[in-house]
């Protein structure tokens, strides 16, 4: 632990991120020992109490504990940021290392689909996928999934293209190197600078999809809270208790916000792509 | 103009590509519409004689291109449930959306260029690092979170506006315009961070490029050199940097529309996909697509516009 | 007493660091230089990179990066000390009084820019007080008559075009051009010719001299060549580590080196590697080729939907030996075909047509759209620091050939790594380092070491040494000079430079747009050529 703090000294950006996000995850990780109220447990004496030493995070309208309801919340956005970006990666990798590679009409192709679908506003396509194959937690995964792989696939292609001709590939396909090695162990290394960022910063966004297709009331349903369904909820008793809204979003920017650190540190730190110096 | 051609197949191919995605996807939409309008007491017969007026019982082809087809000529059909055509709600609702996406999109112009400029100017010093420690932060508001905290804060405690209120544009222009700011400066914050950002990186990697210094050896001073050369060419890849924001700010509208109880397209769509009115949905995602994929080719006419390298192949 | 009169500009005691940060130390890239450049002279700065050849020419222009600190010393132009002058003032010399020019044409133009801005741009950046109109007609009609004298036929279309539309020549010129327009009483010309073939290198440098005599322009020509700075230059000062050892007449600095390191780029440049008494007897002309290529034609194309290249013949009907056990020169301009011929040879790319033979075996027939297998071709190209991939250890990357074809076990794939970097005089530290942290010459080593594990009977080497500094360069020749004499491995040497190919080639072919025009013994080629090109490519 010493060793890792000493080795992130010079990037606040990667400690600060990682302080933050950490947060959120052991929110989570808690979320399945101990909450300190039954989140679902209603009471007409709690309603719309403010923060207080019992409910450090006040009640919402339903008088039910909005700190054991933001402990429980986090865990559908982590979880479905993180397995979304799986699947978008995933989807992207296979997409975008065809394309790279084979290029030509299935390359075109390839690209004009991903093009079709990176030309719906993003939370348009997620809203048209719960749409579609309805609202559980699956959907919405598969949904984000789905419309975060061209991005993906994009940064593979264009990076394979760009190694492609570059000449210590030629060597490697000249020494024998066959097509899965040449990418896993010679291509997708050089990729790594552009794309792990870009990972990152993926679910982060995804999170805030997430958070705003339930809020719109298409994404996790109600009664299982999750940050996006308690802002929903919060909004129409802003006025009189705005701790209904202020630590959803709170744990929502947090996690944000720590994950956009994290990746900006990383692009600090290997900004020159690791090769240079 | 052998740029321009290409340009222009392509952006026919994604168009009816998108078409093809927004089609298919109601199509397996669960849900019988015949069902959705006539309601769960509607005789077999009843339910026939519904399916055979809206074409469902025709294949998959045939469907899709009567409803191009229709689309082409503003057709897009009637909606199920407000037993209106489609068109006619898109062209109510859709330009007080629009109208929040351009001024977002204004606002996050007239802000992020001169921060960029500034941030720049001295890279690695105070200002610097503070715009863009102060760029990350409010880069991770969701336009929603921040639409919500601003009506607390700037709304309920500064009593800057008032909360929920809404002026038409048939009632007045500036009241219009004025309702529409902070719904805009709610959607247009986090991108402001991000295109200073890149804007901020741009300039700085121009900066360093050997025409900047050939054209210092002629004599130019920085200022000139700055306004002459390297900004011109910073904003070639801003370009394509603002064709991604401006799709976003169109998706960051939707969502801050239902925060300030803004009557736009966003509130239709919602009630359409609550209630499965799928004509309705199809020809408002066909409408905000198709308008984003235009959006994308001129902005690639402009690049090639503005960067004689794409022009003159 | 002879009368001398106060020299142009004078560099006195100059000394610039980039102060480090924290533990990082000062880094001093230039250590109390000094010299004279006399009024109409073109006094040349001989050294090899990171001698602080380009930090001078930025000094003297005050255009150096922000990070850079001048320590110590003196600039003094007519008499004013640049340095101590306010920057306003400064600017008003750059451009009228001191004009530079730069290695690379393409960068240093603004792509967005036509070239008449450009050179319009000479003129508005120093004031003129005449009417704008008037001014704007003048303006272009000075700029067209100096485009044409610099040598174009057509000033108009020069006008008018894009950077990216001239090539190298063209553009180095219009910017010579621009230069002229103000006038200048000094020009810093960095490397101005490197980037360029070599027929074009010639006429820039001659355009550039007949520049410096018809308008009494001193020139300060900075290059690492030391051929071309003898052609230039009256006076050189050669630079070394940072200082400068040697500043005499060129003559005198050429004929009489007084500093050892000199002496060591003199032996360099001229590459004086074979040594004939040593050399095995070259195989006889008539011998059964290693390898033969037989009508080749190859080009590139794209489909209709993918922006970029069309339909390019690059390679016509080019038939070659390579004889067993001899080094072949491939020499001609850059675009003539030299890189696609090496990529057909090793199988990197298809030909259109063609056929090739190995020891008289046909191994491929484009014509009956064949592909080339795997053959015993190994390849090392020019740039060593894009050939060897970033992310893998030396000791990996030279294991990797083994590894991908199932070769050996794995302590013996190690034994022979090590063996092979001996060979190629590479210290077992290196087994884990990775290529960034590499001197060019050692990468290149690498390279040729990689090519060397899977024992081919023929290595390509595609200008694999002019990216190297003359020393480096010599070394790397001398290397595979040994590897070919010890082991009797063909090399085919593609190059644009004559000196590589007489310093280590058994046979010269010579190549000019896609066609192979001449091929012979080395020197029977060089002293009686037939062709009009190789005539030209030759003096």
């Amino acid at each position: 632990m010493r060793n890792i703090i000493r080795y992130h000294r010079h990037s606040p950006y990667l400690i600060v991120g990682s302080f933050f996000v950490g947060i959120v995850l052991f929110a989570v990780l808690i979320s399945f020992f101990y909450l300190p109220h039954d989140p679902y447990a209603t009471g007409i004496a709690t309603k719309l109490i403010a923060p207080e030493f019992e409910h450090p995070f006040g009640c919402d309208h339903e008088g039910r504990d909005v700190l054991s309801r933001v402990i429980l919340g986090t865990r559908p956005t982590v979880l479905i940021s993180l397995s979304g970006i799986l699947i978008a990666l995933v989807l992207g990798l296979i997409i975008g290392s065809i394309a790279g590679r084979v290029g030509g009409l299935i390359d075109n192709l390839l690209m004009l689909l991903s093009d079709s679908i990176m030309a719906f506003p993003g939370i348009l396509l997620a809203l048209v996928f719960v749409a579609v194959i309805g609202r559980g937690m699956l959907s919405i995964i598969l949904g984000l999934g789905i419309v975060f792989a061209p991005s993906y696939a994009r940064i593979v292609r264009s990076g394979i293209r760009q190694l492609n001709n570059r000449e210590y590939i030629l060597l490697a396909r000249l020494i024998g190197v066959k097509t899965p090695r040449l990418l896993v162990v010679h291509l997708f290394p050089g990729l790594l600078p552009q794309l792990l960022p870009a990972l990152v910063v993926g679910i982060a966004n995804m999170a805030l999809a997430e958070a705003a297709l339930s809020y719109l009331g298409q994404g996790v349903q109600i009664p299982l809270p999750s940050l996006g369904n308690m802002l929903m909820e919060g909004q129409s008793y802003i006025t009189s208790a705005p701790w209904t809204v202020i630590f959803p979003s709170l744990f929502l920017v947090m996690y944000v916000l720590g994950l956009y650190f994290i990746s900006e540190g990383i692009r600090i730190k290997y900004g020159s792509g690791g090769t240079e110096k | 103009m052998n740029y321009f051609l290409k340009r222009t197949i392509q952006l026919i191919c994604t168009l009816i590509t998108v078409s093809i995605i927004t089609f298919c996807a109601f199509y397996v939409i669960p849900g019988d519409p015949a069902r959705v309008i006539l309601g769960p007491d509607a005789s077999d017969e009843q339910m026939d004689n519904l399916r055979e007026d809206l074409g469902l019982n025709r294949s998959f082809p045939v469907r899709y291109f009567r409803w191009v087809s229709g689309a082409l000529t503003g057709d897009l059909g009637k909606s199920l449930t407000f037993r209106q055509p489609v068109s006619e709600l898109l062209g109510q609702k859709l330009p007080v959306t629009l109208s929040l996406a351009a001024m977002a999109l204004l606002i996050t112009m007239l802000i992020s260029f001169p921060l960029g400029i500034l941030a720049s100017g001295r890279p690695g010093k105070f200002l610097d690092q503070l715009l863009s420690v102060l760029g990350n932060i409010f880069f991770s508001f969701p336009p929603f979170v921040l639409a919500l905290l601003m009506t607390l804060l700037l709304g309920l405690t500064l009593k800057l506006f008032v909360a929920g209120e809404y002026i038409s544009f048939t009632e007045s222009v500036p009241g219009f315009l004025a309702s529409l700011f902070f719904p805009a400066l709610a959607v247009a914050v986090p991108k402001i961070a991000i295109s200073q950002k890149f804007l901020r990186a741009s300039i700085l990697a121009e900066k360093n490029k050997e025409y900047v210094r050939a054209a210092k050896s002629r004599g130019l001073s920085d200022t000139k050199a700055m306004v002459l050369h390297i900004i011109p060419n910073s904003l070639v890849p801003i370009i394509t940097v603002f064709t991604i924001i401006a799709s976003e700010i169109l998706g960051g509208s939707l969502v801050v529309e239902m925060v300030f109880n803004i009557p736009g397209i966003s509130r239709l769509l919602i009630t359409a996909i609550n209630v499965r009115d799928f004509p309705l949905t199809q020809g408002i995602v066909l409408y905000l697509a198709g308008m984003t994929v235009i959006v994308y080719f001129l902005a690639d006419i402009l690049h090639s516009l503005v960067d004689p390298r794409i022009r003159l192949k | 007493m002879i009368y001398e009169p106060a020299p142009l500009l004078s560099v006195k005691n100059l000394t610039i660091r980039f102060p480090g940060s924290g533990k990082r130390k000062d880094n001093e890239v230039l250590s109390r230089l000094s010299f004279d450049i006399r009024d109409g002279e073109i006094f040349g700065i001989v050294g090899e990179s990171g001698s602080g050849k380009t930090i001078t020419a930025l000094a003297i222009a005050g255009l150096l990066p922000d990070a850079a600190k001048i320590i110590s010393g003196e600039i003094i132009f007519r008499g004013n000390n640049l340095l101590s002058l306010p920057p306003k003032k400064r600017r008003a010399l750059l451009g009228k009084e001191i004009g530079l020019i730069f290695q690379e044409p393409l960068s240093s133009l603004n792509p967005l820019m036509t070239i008449g801005r450009h050179l319009m741009e000479y003129l508005t950046s120093h004031g003129n007080p005449e009417s704008p109109r008037e001014r704007l007609k003048a303006r272009k009609s000075r700029i067209l008559k100096m485009l044409a004298h610099v040598g174009f036929h057509n000033p108009d279309r020069i006008y008018r075009a894009f950077p990216h539309q001239l090539s190298g020549g063209q553009r180095q010129r219009a910017l010579i051009a621009g230069e002229l327009l103000l006038n200048p009483s000094l020009l810093i010309a960095d490397e101005p010719s490197s980037s360029l073939d070599s027929v074009t290198q010639t006429q820039i440098l001659d355009q550039l001299r007949r520049v410096s005599q018809s308008f009494g322009i001193s020139v300060l020509f900075i290059s690492h060549d030391l051929k071309l700075v003898e052609r230039m230059c009256d006076r050189l000062a050669v630079l070394h580590n940072r200082k400068i050892v040697e500043c005499d007449s060129t003559y005198e600095v050429l004929h009489s080196p007084g500093h050892p390191h000199t002496a060591a780029l003199l032996r360099s440049a001229s590459l004086q590697i074979r040594d004939e008494n040593a050399a095995r007897p070259a195989p006889p002309v008539d011998a059964v080729p290693l390898l033969r290529i037989d009508s080749l034609n190859a080009g590139y194309s794209s489909s209709i939907l993918q922006t970029g290249t069309e339909e390019k013949e690059v390679l016509k009907d080019v038939s070659l030996r390579i004889l067993p056990g001899e080094i072949l020169g491939l020499i001609g301009t850059s675009g003539c075909g030299k890189t696609t011929l090496a990529r057909v040879v090793t199988g990197l790319l298809p030909g259109t047509s063609g056929q090739i033979f190995e020891n008289e075996r046909l191994v491929v027939d484009f014509s009956k759209r064949g592909r080339l297998k795997k053959t015993s071709v190994g390849l090392v190209f020019q740039d060593p620091y894009n050939s060897l991939n970033p992310y893998l250890t030396i000791g990996r990357l030279l294991e990797e050939p083994l590894k991908v074809n199932h070769l050996f076990e794995k302590k013996e794939r190690r034994d022979r790594v090590l063996q092979m970097m001996t060979r190629v005089g590479l210290p077992k530290k290196y087994y884990d380092y990775y290529p960034s942290q590499l001197s060019g010459g050692q990468r290149q080593r690498v390279a040729l070491a990689m090519s060397l594990m899977l024992s081919p009977s023929l290595i390509v080497a595609d200008e694999a040494v002019s990216s190297l500094d003359v020393t480096v360069q010599s070394q790397i020749l001398k290397l595979i000079w040994e590897i070919n004499q010890k082991s009797g491995i063909s090399f085919l040497l593609i190059t644009h430079d004559l000196k590589v190919v007489r310093s280590v080639c058994d046979r010269v072919a010579i190549m000019d747009s896609g066609r192979i025009i001449e091929a012979g013994r080395v020197g029977d080629v060089f002293r009686t050529p037939t062709n009009p090109v190789t005539r030209m490519l030759i003096q």
